[in-house]
């Protein structure tokens, strides 16, 4: 500690060993920590030294008298009164002051070292703070790049959710460019997006979406080739901006997406990279979805072809079970029981004969089969189909029978017409000879012969007339008739006929369904027919029989009878075995077909007797 | 009046000349074209019935060499080939068809003698 004492007052301070050092001289900037001196003393030290020297203690030695209170009490450092004779109080004083100025240089000590901590504390804040700065701007940095990544992410997994469930649906690729779109606008500006599809022939089908509109052409156009946009220019007619394009990997043809930039700051690294990270996904779930598209299409086609089909068709296995059909089949039964309404297969199965048949599946439908065999997953199944020829073959049978009608037709009304001739000759002449002027010349009974043969004429001319008609296919109309009263009418006209033979009558009064004209001809054909037959005056017997549900009127002569021969072909037209000018044949051929028209019958046989012919009605 | 029938059927010819008889006229018979080609040509005759189908000249033959003006009745079967032959259309001297067959051989005579 330095003191400055006043030299007078030295002698208050003998310590041993010294404790103080004593100036007794004051320099210019001297830092003491204490100043002993008088009052004067003092205030010169204080004025000498200025300000500098308000820190030290004072110590003002004075005897009571001298304290100047006024001064104390206004002095502005603060200080001790020492008696001049007080050493132990003076010393006492120092020992306290010198603490209490140890005690001061240990704070301002600790001060420093504060200070110095402080600074060092500032410092290491500052360093700290950059740091933590640093490090806040690369967590930033990585935290964007985070980001970036996620958004990355996020922008792929939306677009497999995307594709993963649009692709199933109608208009997938059409949702597909409108999601692309909506993509790549976030990356920059450009014109329109697109996706071409190589068809079979050199021209592309080119989808196409600006934001606004879609649309489709098919032009010629190679999106691998560097003068796309120029062949493009050409097809759309108007100029056409960069165009980049991505080829479709592993597509099951030539594909590829594009877009048309007009913008050239578009970021064309950014698209690759969106292109490049969805091109295989993408590429997959649109191949699959044209080929599904294209496959509904071409089974729509078949299964519309296949129902189209105006007879059956049917895919069947070795069991008849049924796999496929294009009529409704329900309830999983077998084809036979389906279409035949059968319970065993049907008989002229192609499957079971081996070979394409016809044959009657149903009563009144017949048809043709054609059928193929075939193999899948090594069981063995059959292609059938069924061709309605019901119409056909009731046609083909209409046309032999028109064809027969038609032959004989021609050959009938020929001859009905030549047969008119000599009628009218027989009738005209009759007619001419009952005429008053020479019929009153002639006995009752000739005049009445020559009525009836008159009538007989009238009645031919009629059965001709029947037989032109007939051959046009006109019906015979049918009543009730009384069998006994045609036959009576008959018989009245063959009284010559019948004249050298006897004739015996067993008839009921039984009614059959017939046309009375025509079975009036019969009869006289047929009666005709037995006393011609009877060479030597003999016996034609007339008589009814009912025999299984049906009414048999038989005609017996007592004649040779009919040649074995002839039986067979008995009722074919032209067949006679009368000389040649007498009877046409025509007969018993027309008399069938007369019966037959009346839905009845006629049967030849032959008897120990002689001949018999039999007309044979429905029981009524 | 005297008349001329040619037909190649024996009845339809006597029948024809009775009728005409029993209206008091005379009928002369014709068995083909050219027997009555003949008798047209030597005799007088007021009309003449004519068949179409005749052996020896049918009636569209003798029309076409008839040469006298007499008014003809065409005998015909109708079965539509024999009326439509244009010369016998336009033929002023046909002046009826008579349908065979006949429904009354005196039908007929009048038929004729109504158109002259």
């Amino acid at each position: 500690m330095q003191i400055l004492i006043q030299q007078e007052f030295e002698y208050l301070l003998t310590n041993n060993p010294p404790i103080y050092t004593l100036i007794t001289e004051a320099p210019d900037n001297l830092l003491a920590e204490v100043v002993i001196g008088d009052d004067q003393y003092l205030q010169n030290i204080r004025q000498k030294m200025g300000s500098s020297i308000d820190r030290a203690h004072y110590i003002l030695i004075a005897s009571g008298k001298e304290i100047n209170l006024a001064n104390l009490a206004n002095s502005p450092v603060p200080y001790q009164v020492v008696s001049p004779k007080a050493k132990a109080e003076l010393e006492q004083s120092l020992g306290e002051i010198s603490a209490q100025v140890n005690k001061k240089l240990q704070i301002d000590l600790i001060k420093t070292e504060i200070q110095r901590k402080r600074r060092e504390l500032e410092t290491l804040n500052e360093k700290l703070n950059l740091e933590s700065q640093i490090q806040l701007q690369s967590l930033v940095q990585s935290h964007s790049e985070e980001t970036q990544k996620n958004l990355k992410e996020k922008s792929l997994l939306h677009f497999l959710d995307f594709i993963q469930s649009e692709s199933t649906t109608e208009d997938f690729l059409s949702q597909l460019l409108k999601f692309v779109w909506k993509d790549l606008k976030k990356l920059g500006r450009f014109y329109q997006i697109g996706f071409s599809l190589k068809t079979s022939s050199e021209k592309s089908n080119i989808f196409t979406y600006d934001g606004l509109v879609e649309s489709r052409a098919l032009l010629s156009a190679d999106f691998r080739s560097p003068t796309v946009a120029l062949q493009l220019a050409g097809a759309w007619g108007r100029p056409v901006g960069k165009i980049m394009t991505w080829a479709l990997p592993d597509f099951s043809r030539d594909a590829s997406v594009f877009i048309e930039v007009v913008d050239q700051q578009l970021s064309a690294g950014v698209i690759e990279n969106y292109f490049k990270d969805r091109l295989s996904v993408l590429s997959l779930y649109l191949d699959r979805w044209m080929i599904e598209k294209e496959y509904e299409v071409i089974v729509e086609r078949w299964n519309r072809t296949f129902k189209s089909f105006s007879g059956y068709m049917h895919v069947i296995d070795e069991n008849f079970n049924l796999f496929q059909s294009n009529y409704d089949a329900p309830g999983g039964e077998p084809c036979y029981k389906q279409l035949a309404e059968r319970s065993t297969p049907c008989p002229q199965c192609p499957i079971l004969q081996n070979k394409n048949t016809e044959f009657f599946l149903k009563e009144g439908q017949k048809v043709k089969t054609y059928y193929s065999e075939f193999k899948y997953k090594s069981k063995k199944f059959y292609f059938v189909i069924y061709e309605d020829i019901t119409q056909l073959h009731l046609l083909q049978g209409q046309m032999i029978h028109s064809e027969k009608m038609s032959a004989l037709g021609r050959l009938g009304n020929h001859l009905a017409h030549e047969l008119n001739n000599p009628l009218t000759g027989i009738k005209s002449y009759v007619q001419s000879l009952l005429e008053p002027t020479y019929s009153l010349q002639l006995a009752p009974s000739l005049q009445s012969d020559l009525g009836e043969i008159l009538k007989a004429t009238v009645r031919c001319q009629r059965i001709i007339k029947n037989f032109i008609e007939f051959s046009h296919q006109s019906e015979a109309k049918l009543e009730d008739v009384i069998f006994s009263e045609v036959l009576q009418n008959t018989l009245t006209l063959l009284k010559t006929v019948l004249r050298s033979h006897r004739l015996f009558i067993d008839i009921k009064e039984t009614r059959v369904r017939a046309n009375a004209h025509d079975l009036q001809q019969v009869l006289f054909n047929l009666i005709k027919n037995s006393c011609q037959a009877m060479t030597q005056p003999g016996s034609v017997t007339i008589f009814e029989e009912e025999k299984n549900g049906k009414i048999y009127f038989h005609v017996k002569d007592s004649g040779a009878g009919f040649d074995e021969s002839i039986l067979k072909n008995i009722f074919q037209p032209f067949m006679t075995t009368k000389k040649q000018g007498e009877g046409t044949g025509l007969g018993l051929y027309l008399s069938k077909k007369m019966m037959k028209a009346m839905n009845a019958d006629l049967e030849v046989s032959n008897t120990p007797m002689g001949a018999k012919i039999s007309l044979v009605f429905d029981k009524l | 009046m005297n008349f001329l029938v040619a037909d190649d059927e024996l009845l339809i010819r006597k029948s024809l000349v009775r009728a005409f008889q029993s209206r008091g006229h005379q009928c002369d018979e014709a068995q083909n074209g050219i027997e009555a080609l003949k008798k047209i040509s030597t005799n007088t005759y007021h009309a003449i019935l004519l068949d179409v189908i005749m052996p020896d000249k049918n009636g569209y033959e003798v029309l076409l060499e008839m040469k006298k003006n007499i008014p003809v009745f065409i005998i015909s079967a109708f079965t539509g080939d024999d009326t439509n032959i244009s010369y016998i259309q336009n033929d002023p001297r046909v002046k009826d068809y008579i349908a065979k067959p006949f429904e009354h051989i005196l039908e007929v005579v009048d038929q004729v003698l109504g158109k002259l």
